[in-house]
């Protein structure tokens, strides 16, 4: 099952064959929690939520169309998921990160996985306090590295809306990291 | 190019194009301002690419395989599971007699509104041995006061010609 490619497991998986859905969901497992994980700031809630996904993924197998890849539209049921989780769960609150976050940070090393995983954190939560379409661009292109056409079929909206919502979202990003971080304010010399 | 280009294109510096580049770059030769924003741009994409080499792992991937293997199962039980109210509600007889209920039922509702609907018929009384409406006998009453307040003005009339007649004796 193993030699399949992601097509042919989706046929079989079509074929309501468990073991090949069950290798998608071991293909693709990582991806989705990561993503969750990223909306959600949480492990158990990312956890919850990305298997959700898979068991969505498999009840609406027969409406995947072959145009899309697998993982974008794995990546548009996670993403509508935990946005709605998020509305539902009011998690949405204006957080002031910078009382959460009292001591001003330097920037850290990348050796130090916890400095890394705590930077991580500050960003997922300060991506929280985006609009929701603000925080999914911004994770799908930003973190994710997705390209805008497929966070277009993602997200069911336009390159201008993408690159909207990325300018917005990036500038807001931008004042929450130099708040936490006091980044002092030096101009760049360039060479024309 | 001016300051309101310069700091809608620097957001996506990495997305422009070489010529955009360049004009972004003899820009901030010429201003101090954007160049300040850029630098904190670039600082807020070296920090972002930092925590995105942080990526959280799954505890135990096998158990969460097999979580999700049993949420497919569960649900395909529920899909496969016979409905007892179900097949009692397709047995012939009884969807019969419960069509024809709801249709008696439908019908005592409908006659029910209807005659509450209807506007009350004047009550009949009986004087004398004639049977008479309420509307005639509202008449004969309205006839009586009528007789009545007649009488009385005549003796006002007559009384007040005695003491005329009084007065001028």
């Amino acid at each position: 099952m193993h030699d399949l490619t992601e097509h042919e497991l989706i046929e079989k998986a079509l074929q309501e064959n468990p073991l090949a859905f069950r290798y998608l969901v071991e293909k693709h497992q990582k991806m989705t929690y990561r993503l969750a994980y990223r909306f959600l700031n949480n492990p158990d809630d990312a956890k919850d939520i990305s298997q959700e996904a898979f068991i969505r993924i498999w009840k609406n197998l027969n409406k995947y169309k072959a145009e899309i890849k697998f993982s974008t539209w794995l990546y548009k049921i996670t993403t509508n998921l935990c946005l709605d989780f998020l509305k539902s769960k009011h998690h949405r609150q204006t957080r002031n990160l910078t009382t959460e976050f009292r001591e001003p940070r330097t920037l850290i090393t990348p050796e130090n996985n916890l400095e890394q995983q705590e930077l991580a954190a500050f960003i997922h939560q300060a991506a929280q306090s985006l609009t929701p379409k603000q925080q999914a661009v911004f994770i799908l292109r930003d973190l994710e590295d997705l390209p805008t056409e497929e966070i277009e079929v993602a997200l069911g909206i336009g390159s201008g809306a993408i690159k909207s919502n990325l300018y917005h979202a990036r500038r807001a990003m931008q004042q929450k990291i130099s708040q936490w971080y006091h980044i002092p304010a030096k101009p760049i010399q360039y060479e024309l | 190019m001016n300051c309101k280009e310069a700091k809608s294109l620097m957001v996506f510096y990495e997305t422009c194009t070489l010529e955009e580049q360049s004009a972004i770059r003899k820009h901030f030769s010429n201003c101090a301002a954007c160049s300040i924003i850029f630098s904190g741009i670039t600082e807020q994409k070296e920090i972002i690419e930092q925590a995105k080499n942080w990526t959280p792992e799954i505890s135990d991937p096998v158990v969460f395989t097999n979580q999700v293997m049993a949420g497919l199962s569960k649900r395909n039980e529920r899909k496969t599971r016979p409905n007892i109210f179900g097949s009692i509600f397709q047995w012939s007889p009884l969807q019969t007699s419960l069509a024809g209920c709801s249709v008696f039922l439908a019908l005592t509702f409908v006659i029910e509104f209807f005659s509450m609907s209807k506007p009350l018929q004047p009550q009949s009384i009986v004087r004398n041995g004639v049977t008479l409406s309420s509307n005639q006998e509202q008449l004969i009453q309205a006839k009586r006061t009528r007789t009545a307040r007649f009488s009385l003005e005549k003796v006002i009339q007559q009384e007040n010609t005695v003491a005329l007649f009084k007065i001028q004796e």
